[in-house]
């Protein structure tokens, strides 16, 4: 009976008062660290198994993941990475996005080996990262979002939610419902805020709906907590990766902020 | 345990704490070019004149607003960013995707 009240508790989490989105907040920057953000090394290489059944959507991207900032003030400098069992430990390198190539590693599967990161659990979320060599820049393809998705489903990176949201979820949301059907809301992030973004196939060109921007426009600062776009709403965009009038080479066009209009 | 999920699910439900969107205004695309010049334009005058729509505010300070514009075969959307100092920085506008209903 531990479980169902331990659910019903993380049920009337959500109520709780969160903190005002705008408080001034301190970097948080922890050397060695107690709860660190672990993750399963075995569900991150079923994300591998994804990527590399469905790379048709996607034929010549390689697949890496990238860590990305989940609460307010972490320091995303310096972090460190690792593959950990019981008697192997393998350092996984990051390049400056935050990124790494995924390892395969017979011992840390037979293992159960975890991930494990020199950062508190819930700072920091994932997300698989499929990127076509050579596009535009301030573009991303739509068949590349279509395999990140499921590559990231599959892989259960998606944020570091406590396991027990994390089994509720895989309950609630699977791999095909999420990066199949329209309320689906998978989301994707650029690397600077966002004005708009165009999908592009040949003559078409047609932008996304403000509903597609910004996790839909919905958060509140309540809410904004339980949602991994926190620190990265005004980057965060949905794509119609349910949509098959718009194929794989769709490109996404981004239109930043920062940028002068043309 | 199915007992426990349903009032599990209707407590995650109720306690989401996502917020329904305003509803975005509908007004002649003319009417917004006039009225919004980047670079000048306030919040206040934009509001006087077109009156509230959809908008959301980020940590940075930053604010997009967007109104709907009646357009050929899809509807349009004009989005207005304005900075922390509460004017217009830049605009975008166009016919947009239709989300399936």
């Amino acid at each position: 009976m531990r479980i169902p009240f331990i659910l019903l508790f993380v049920a009337l989490l959500p109520c709780a008062p969160a903190l005002a989105q705008t408080d001034a907040v301190q970097q948080v920057k922890v050397g060695a660290t107690r709860d660190p953000v672990d993750k399963s090394y075995r569900k991150m290489m079923q994300g591998v198994d994804r990527f590399e059944r469905d790379h048709a959507l996607a034929p010549q991207a390689s697949l890496r993941f990238r860590l990305l900032p989940r609460q307010p003030g972490v320091d995303m400098q310096g972090v460190k990475l690792r593959i950990a069992g019981d008697t192997v430990s393998v350092p996984l390198p990051l390049s400056e996005d935050n990124s790494f190539a995924p390892v395969r590693n017979a011992q840390a599967l037979r293992e159960d080996a975890v991930l494990i990161a020199n950062r508190k659990a819930t700072t920091m979320s994932w997300r698989a990262q499929v990127i076509t060599p050579g596009l535009p820049p301030g573009t991303r393809r739509l068949g590349d979002l279509r395999l990140e998705c499921r590559a990231g489903m599959d892989s259960g990176l998606i944020s570091n939610d406590p396991a027990i949201i994390s089994w509720l979820s895989s309950m609630l949301y699977s791999t095909d419902k999420v990066c199949s059907e329209p309320d689906g809301n998978y989301l994707f992030f650029t690397d600077r805020p966002l004005l708009g973004v165009t999908l592009v196939h040949g003559e078409r060109r047609l932008a996304l709906p403000f509903k597609m921007l910004y996790a839909g426009g919905e958060q509140t600062p309540a809410s904004l907590p339980y949602c991994d776009c926190q620190v990265l709403l005004d980057r965060t965009y949905y794509a119609p990766l349910w949509d098959k009038n718009w194929p794989d080479d769709t490109l996404l066009e981004f239109d930043y902020m920062d940028e002068v209009a043309p | 345990m199915k007992w426990l999920m349903f009032p599990l699910l209707l407590s995650l439900a109720a306690c989401s704490g996502t917020r329904a969107l305003q509803a975005s205004k509908s007004v002649p695309q003319a009417t917004l070019e006039q009225t919004v010049q980047v670079g000048s334009s306030t919040r206040e005058q934009v509001r006087a004149a077109l009156g509230e729509s959809t908008s959301i505010r980020f940590d940075s300070g930053d604010e997009v607003w967007m109104y709907t514009y009646p357009a050929a075969g899809a509807g349009g959307e004009y989005l207005i960013l304005f900075g922390p100092d509460g004017v217009v920085k830049k605009v975008r506008r166009g016919a947009v995707y239709q989300l399936p209903k």
